[in-house]
C-alpha cells in the first residue's frame, strides 16, 4: 500500500477578490522508503503542495491519504497527532529554536510525544550526526551545516515514517550542502524512511529515486536518470 | 500528577528558562515584578503607617473606642470587653464650683482610674507656662491636676489645696493638655483632673445630678471589631459609641488626604507596568508565532502548545509576582529605616496579609493582560514554518480585555478604597488611551501638513514616523500616557506638600486667649504689638443653647440625648458682616440687605409669631449662617428657624446660609455666624489667636498680670504633632514617586521594543544599501526627538485636564495651569526618549546588516 496518495488534491486562495490557484487537480503516489524530489521554479507551488502532504495546511478539494488516513477529514489536532506519529521535517532555514541548545532542540518533538527517553535518544542522533561534542551548543554558536546536522537528528530522531525536506541545502555553501545531503540519504537508506524533497537544484534532485516538476499548479512526473 | 502533564510542565519550564534571554520575557518579568513590588511595597507601609498613625491618632481619644453615655454604662459591657482581652478604663465627669484663697470658679471634673490614659498621654507642667512633660498616668487619690486658666482664676498654685465640692484635695500638678482632647477647647471652664476613687468625697454626685459616664477600651483591632459588632446593637440612643475616625482632629484630613496620594500613586504605577505589561505580551506573542509553528509542525496538539505558553506565563507571573511582593515587602523596610528618626518607636508590626495580596494582584495582572495575546499562538498555522507570512487571526480579546479592566477597578478599589474613584480612573485610562490613539493621528496628519515650516529634524523625524504610522501612533499614545502620568504623581505631590505646609506654616498660631472683654480689646491688641507678635483678628463670642428648630424643642425632635454633640452645651456664636476667607458658602447667600428686605416683606408672620412666643421684640428677621456639617446633622435648611438661648433671652434666627468650615486652619472658627446687629447687645467677649515662639512661655505670665480675665490656650503640642505626621508623610510620597518613575522607564523600554524589529530591518537595508552608522543614528534621533515632542504637547494638554478634574472633585484645591511642566516635560520627554532609544538600538547602530537580517529571521 502507498504510504502517500493524493487524489484529485486542489488548492486555491482568494487574494484581493480574485481566486488563485495554487495546486490544479494534483495526483501523486509514494510509496515506503521511496525517496521524491518535487521540482519548480519559484512561485510554482511547491512549498504548499508540501505542506499540504505534511498535513500543515488543508486542501481547497481532493484528497491526501497518509498511511491509510484521510488527512483532509481530520482536523487541525488530527493532522498534528499524523505529523507526530509519521512525519519529519528539514527546513532551509533549519527551523531551530533559537534559546534551547542543540540537544534541546532534538528533544522537543519526543517531549511532545512524552517519551520518556527522549533525552538519550537525543543524545544518540547527536552522536549520529556528528555532534555528539557540541550538545549543549546553542543554534547561534553552531555552523549553518551544523545547525542543518541538529535539524536531521531532530527529524529522525522520533523515527518518522515520512521526511519531508524543504530546500535542505538552500542556506548551504556547496561542499557542506552536500554532506548534508550524504547524511540525508544514508538515513534514508539505512533506516527505510519515505524521503519527500522540495528543491529547484537539479542535482539534488537527481539523487531521489523519483521527480516531479510543478509548473503552474500542474504536476507533471519524470523517472530519475 | 498526571504524569504527561509533568512532562509538559517540565518541558514548558525549560522554554521558559531559555526564554530568559529575550529582552520581551524579561521586560515581561520585570513589569510584573515592579507592579507587585509597588502594590507590595506601598500596601505594606501605608498599612504600618496607617495603624500607627490610627494608634497615634488614638492617643487624641485616649484609646481606641470610647463609649459616652449621660447614663451609668452596664458593667457587662467591660465584662465582655474583657473576655475579649480587651483592656479598659473608665471615667465620671461632672461640672462643679471649685474654691481656694476665698474665690470660685465653676470646673469640669473628669475623674479617672488607675489605668488612664489607656492611649497617648496627659501634658503636666510643675510651672505655670512651663514647659510640658508627657506623663502616662493618673493623679493618685487626694491630688488633682488643675488647668492653669482655673489656677490663674483662684490664685493657686502646685501644693495649695483646692475644695471640689466637700473634698478637699492637693494640687499636685499643673494640667496643660488631657489625654482625651475630646471636649471644646474654648470652653469657659477649665479642666480638673480626679482620681476616680475620690468621687465620693466630693459628694457632688448624688441622684439626678448631671453627670457624664465614660468608658475608654483598647485592644487587638480583632477583638475590637468583635467587641463593637457585639456592642453596637445593644446601645441605647443616650450611649455614644466613637472610634478614632469619628474624632474630628486637625490630623484626619491631611492624613487621608495622604492615603489617597499614596494609593493613587500605587495605582498609577500599577497602570503604568500593565500597560508595559500589555506591550511586552503582544510583542513577545509575535515574536514566538514561528516557536508556536514549529511546534504545530512537530506535532504538537493545540492543547499541547495552549497548555506549554500558559504554563510559561504562569511561571513568569509566579517569578514576578512572588519576587515583586516580596522585595517590596524587604523595601518596604528600608523605607520605614531610612524615616525611623520621625516615625513612632513603637510602630505598629508588618502583616504579610498586603503582601499576599499583592503578590495574587499582580499575578492576575498578568495572567488577565498577557493572555490574549499569548492564546493567539494557539492559532498559529503549522503551514507558518514554509510561508513566514501567515499570521494568526486574533483571538477575542475583548473578553479579557474586559476582565482585565474589571481587575484594574478591584485593585484601584483595593488601593483607594473608593469604588468612584477606581471606576473613574480606569475607564479614564481606557477611554483616555484610545483618545490618546485618535489625537495623535490628527497631531501627526496636522504636522504633516506644515512639514515644511518646521526644522529639519522634525521635518526627517515627521517622515519616518509617517512611514509606520501604526506604530507611531501607539508610541506616542504611550509616551502620553507615560508623561501624562508622571508629570500628574509630580505635581499633585507639589501641591499636597504645599497645602501642608499651608495648612501648618512656620508661625501658625499656637495660643489661643479668649474671654477678651471689650473694653480691653484694644489694649490687648497693643500687648500683642508691642511684643511684636502676628496676631488674628479679634472674633466676638456669644455664648447661647441651641434649644428649637422650626418652633420644635430640641429635646423632642433628637430625644434621649441622641442629638449632636452642638446641642448638649452652650455654643460659641459670633458676628461678621463679611464671609472670611478660609470659608465658602456651600448653599443659599451671604447675608444680604436687599434679601433681608425681601423677607421683611414676605415673613412678617414669623415677626409675629417670633415675638408671641418669645415675648422679646423681635424687629426684624435675625439672620444666620450655619456651619453645613452641623445643619445636615440638625436636618436644618436654608429658610428653617432656630432658636438660640443666649442669656436667658428668647433669639429667633432664620438660616441664610450654610457654610463649610476649614477646622484644620488653627483659627478660631465658629458653627453659627450672625449679622451684627442682633448679637452686639448681648454680653460679649473677644477671642484671637496669636503665635508666641515656645522658648518665650514665660511672657504669658506678665500677660496674664495685665489682663486678668483673659484665658490663654497653648495648643503648641498638637501642631507638633500634626507636622510631624505631615512629615511621615511626605517621604512615603517620596519613595512612591521612585518607584512610579521606574515602571515608566520600563514601559518606555516595552513601548521602544515594540518597534525594534522594524528598525532592524529597515537599518539592515539602509546599511545594505550603504548608509553610514552617522546616518543611520540621525535618522533614527531625529524620529525619536519628533515623537518626544508630539508626546510632549499631548502629555500636557492631558494632564492639564485631568488635574483640574483630579483639584475640583477629588482632592477639593484650587486648580491653576502648571506652566514650568509646560518646559520641564518636553525636556524629561526628549531626555528619557533619547536615552532608552539610544540603549534599546544600540545593536541597531551596530550590528553588521548581515546579523541584524539574521537577528529579524
Amino acid at each position: 500500500m502507498a504510504i502517500i496518495d493524493v487524489q484529485n488534491l486542489c488548492k486555491s486562495l482568494t487574494m484581493a477578490d480574485q481566486s488563485l490557484d495554487i495546486l490544479s487537480c494534483v495526483n501523486l503516489t509514494v510509496e515506503k522508503g521511496e525517496s521524491l524530489a518535487i521540482v519548480g521554479k519559484s512561485g510554482s507551488g511547491k512549498s504548499t503542495l508540501l505542506s499540504l502532504l505534511a498535513g500543515l495546511d488543508s486542501a481547497s478539494s481532493g484528497h491526501i491519504f497518509v498511511q491509510g488516513k484521510d488527512l483532509s477529514a481530520l482536523d487541525e489536532d488530527g493532522r498534528a497527532a499524523i505529523r507526530n506519529d509519521h512525519v519529519g521535517f528539514i527546513f532551509q532555514n533549519f527551523q531551530l529554536l533559537p534559546h534551547l541548545s542543540a540537544l534541546d532542540n532534538v528533544m522537543l518533538p519526543l517531549e511532545l510525544s512524552f517519551d520518556s527517553e527522549a533525552r538519550a535518544k537525543a543524545i544518540g542522533w547527536l552522536e549520529k550526526v556528528g555532534l555528539g561534542q557540541r550538545l549543549n551548543h546553542q543554534p547561534n554558536q553552531l555552523s549553518g551545516g551544523e545547525q542543518q546536522r541538529v535539524a536531521i537528528a531532530r527529524a529522525f530522531a522520533c523515527e518518522p515514517d515520512i521526511l519531508f525536506a524543504d530546500e535542505p541545502t538552500g542556506n548551504l555553501d556547496e561542499h557542506t550542502g552536500q554532506t548534508i545531503v550524504d547524511l540525508l540519504f544514508n538515513l534514508n537508506g539505512e533506516l527505510d524512511i519515505t524521503l519527500i524533497l522540495v528543491t529547484h537544484d537539479d542535482d539534488l534532485a537527481k539523487q531521489c529515486q523519483r521527480q516531479v516538476h510543478l509548473e503552474d499548479g500542474v504536476l507533471t512526473e519524470s523517472l530519475s536518470a | 500528577m498526571n504524569p504527561m502533564r509533568g512532562m509538559l510542565l517540565k518541558l514548558s519550564f525549560k522554554h521558559w528558562l531559555n526564554d530568559l534571554r529575550s529582552n520581551e520575557k524579561r521586560l515581561l518579568i520585570l513589569a510584573t515584578l515592579l507592579a507587585a513590588v509597588s502594590m507590595s511595597m506601598i500596601s505594606s507601609f501605608s498599612d504600618r503607617l496607617s495603624r500607627t498613625m490610627h494608634y497615634r491618632a488614638s492617643e487624641l481619644i485616649a484609646g481606641d473606642l470610647t463609649l459616652f453615655s449621660s447614663r451609668e454604662i452596664s458593667p457587662d459591657f467591660v465584662t465582655k470587653a474583657k473576655s475579649l482581652g480587651l483592656e479598659n478604663s473608665q471615667a465620671l465627669g461632672f461640672s462643679t464650683m471649685a474654691f481656694a484663697h476665698d474665690q470660685l470658679q465653676l470646673v469640669r471634673v473628669r475623674s479617672v482610674q488607675d489605668n488612664y490614659p489607656l492611649k497617648g498621654y496627659n501634658q503636666v507642667s510643675q510651672v505655670l507656662y512651663g514647659k510640658g512633660e508627657l506623663v502616662k498616668a493618673a493623679p493618685r487619690q487626694g491630688n488633682v491636676w488643675v488647668e492653669e486658666r482655673i489656677l490663674q482664676k483662684l490664685s493657686a498654685k502646685i501644693g495649695d489645696d483646692i475644695e471640689i465640692g466637700d473634698g478637699v484635695f492637693a494640687i499636685e500638678k499643673i494640667l496643660q493638655q488631657d489625654a482625651d482632647r475630646s471636649g471644646s477647647l474654648f470652653s469657659p471652664f477649665g479642666r480638673i483632673l480626679m482620681n476616680r476613687l475620690d468621687v465620693p468625697k466630693t459628694a457632688v454626685v448624688s441622684e439626678g445630678s448631671r453627670i457624664w459616664f465614660k468608658h475608654y477600651y483598647t485592644g487587638p483591632e480583632s477583638a475590637l471589631k468583635e467587641f463593637v459588632q457585639w456592642l453596637e446593637p445593644q446601645l441605647s440612643k443616650a450611649e455614644k459609641l466613637a472610634g478614632i475616625k469619628d474624632s474630628q482632629n486637625n490630623v484626619s484630613d491631611a492624613l487621608s488626604k495622604a492615603q489617597q496620594y499614596l494609593s493613587l500613586a500605587s495605582l498609577i504605577s500599577v497602570l503604568l507596568a500593565a500597560v508595559a505589561i500589555a506591550l511586552c505580551a503582544q510583542r513577545y506573542s509575535e515574536r514566538h508565532f514561528n516557536t508556536a509553528a514549529l511546534l504545530r509542525c512537530l506535532g504538537a496538539s493545540s492543547q499541547q502548545v495552549r497548555a506549554i505558553f500558559i504554563y510559561k506565563l504562569l511561571f513568569t507571573a509566579i517569578v514576578g509576582a512572588v519576587c515583586g511582593a516580596l522585595i517590596g515587602f524587604v523595601l518596604h523596610f528600608a523605607l520605614l529605616s531610612v524615616v525611623a528618626d520621625i516615625l513612632p518607636k513603637d510602630l505598629m508590626p508588618a502583616q504579610f496579609m498586603p503582601v499576599l495580596i499583592s503578590m495574587l494582584s499582580a499575578a492576575m495582572v498578568l495572567m488577565l493582560i498577557a493572555l490574549a495575546p499569548i492564546l493567539n499562538l494557539n492559532k498559529v498555522s503549522p503551514a507558518r514554518v514554509l510561508r513566514r507570512e501567515l499570521t494568526p487571526k486574533s483571538v477575542q480579546a475583548n473578553v479579557f480585555f474586559g476582565l482585565a479592566v474589571i481587575m484594574m477597578v478591584a485593585l484601584a478599589f483595593m488601593l483607594t478604597g473608593s469604588l468612584m474613584l477606581s471606576v473613574v480612573f480606569v475607564v479614564g485610562l481606557a477611554i483616555l488611551l484610545l483618545v490618546y490613539g485618535l489625537l495623535s493621528s490628527l497631531l501627526l496628519a496636522g504636522l504633516l501638513k506644515i512639514k515644511k515650516w518646521l526644522p529639519n529634524t522634525l521635518q526627517l523625524g515627521l517622515t519616518q514616523l509617517s512611514r509606520h504610522q501604526y506604530y507611531a501612533r501607539s508610541q506616542i499614545a504611550a509616551f502620553a500616557f507615560i508623561f501624562t502620568s508622571v508629570a500628574l504623581i509630580w505635581i499633585v505631590r507639589g501641591d499636597l506638600f504645599e497645602n501642608w505646609q499651608a495648612q501648618v506654616p512656620e508661625g501658625t498660631a499656637n495660643h489661643f486667649a479668649i474671654n477678651i472683654l471689650p473694653d480691653k480689646k484694644d489694649e490687648f491688641a497693643t500687648a500683642m504689638e508691642n511684643k511684636g507678635l502676628k496676631a488674628s483678628e479679634f472674633y466676638p463670642m456669644v455664648r447661647g443653647r441651641l434649644t428649637q428648630i422650626n418652633d420644635v424643642e430640641v429635646s423632642e425632635l433628637f430625644p434621649e440625648d441622641t442629638g449632636p454633640n452642638a446641642l448638649k452645651r452652650e455654643l460659641n456664636l459670633t458676628w461678621s458682616n463679611t464671609l472670611r476667607q478660609d470659608e465658602a458658602i456651600t448653599e443659599g447667600n451671604w447675608f444680604n440687605e436687599a434679601e433681608v428686605e425681601n423677607t421683611l416683606n414676605e415673613g412678617k408672620g414669623a415677626e409675629n409669631k417670633g415675638s408671641e412666643k418669645a415675648g422679646v421684640e423681635v424687629e426684624k428677621v435675625n439672620w444666620i449662617s450655619l456651619e453645613a456639617e452641623l445643619a445636615k446633622q440638625l436636618k436644618v435648611s436654608l429658610n428653617d428657624e432656630i432658636t438660640f438661648n443666649i442669656a436667658g433671652t428668647k433669639v429667633v434666627t432664620k438660616v441664610a446660609n450654610l457654610r463649610s468650615v476649614k477646622w484644620e486652619n488653627f483659627r478660631p472658627n465658629f458653627y453659627v455666624v450672625f449679622t451684627p446687629e442682633v448679637l452686639s447687645q448681648f454680653h460679649h467677649t473677644y477671642i484671637n489667636s496669636f503665635y508666641l515662639p515656645p522658648t518665650q512661655g514665660k511672657w504669658l505670665l506678665a500677660l496674664n498680670q495685665q489682663f486678668k480675665a483673659v484665658t490663654v490656650i497653648e495648643i503648641e503640642q498638637i501642631l507638633g504633632q500634626v507636622r510631624e505626621i505631615l512629615a511621615q508623610t511626605s517621604i512615603a510620597v517620596e519613595a512612591i514617586l521612585a518607584l512610579v518613575l521606574m515602571c515608566a522607564m520600563v514601559l518606555m523600554f516595552a513601548t521602544l521594543l515594540s518597534t525594534l524589529s522594524l528598525r532592524k530591518h529597515e537599518a539592515a537595508l539602509y546599511r545594505t544599501f550603504g548608509a553610514s552608522e552617522k546616518m543611520i543614528r540621525h535618522r533614527i534621533r531625529s524620529e525619536y526627538i519628533t515623537l518626544a515632542l508630539v508626546a510632549s504637547l499631548l502629555a500636557m494638554l492631558s494632564f492639564e485636564g485631568i488635574s483640574l478634574a483630579l483639584y475640583l472633585i477629588i482632592f477639593k484645591v484650587s486648580w491653576a495651569p502648571h506652566l514650568s511642566l509646560w518646559i520641564a516635560v518636553p525636556i524629561l520627554s526628549l531626555s528619557s526618549i533619547l536615552f532608552s532609544g539610544y540603549y534599546a538600538n544600540r545593536d541597531v547602530l551596530k550590528a553588521s546588516p548581515k546579523q541584524l537580517l539574521q537577528d529579524i529571521n
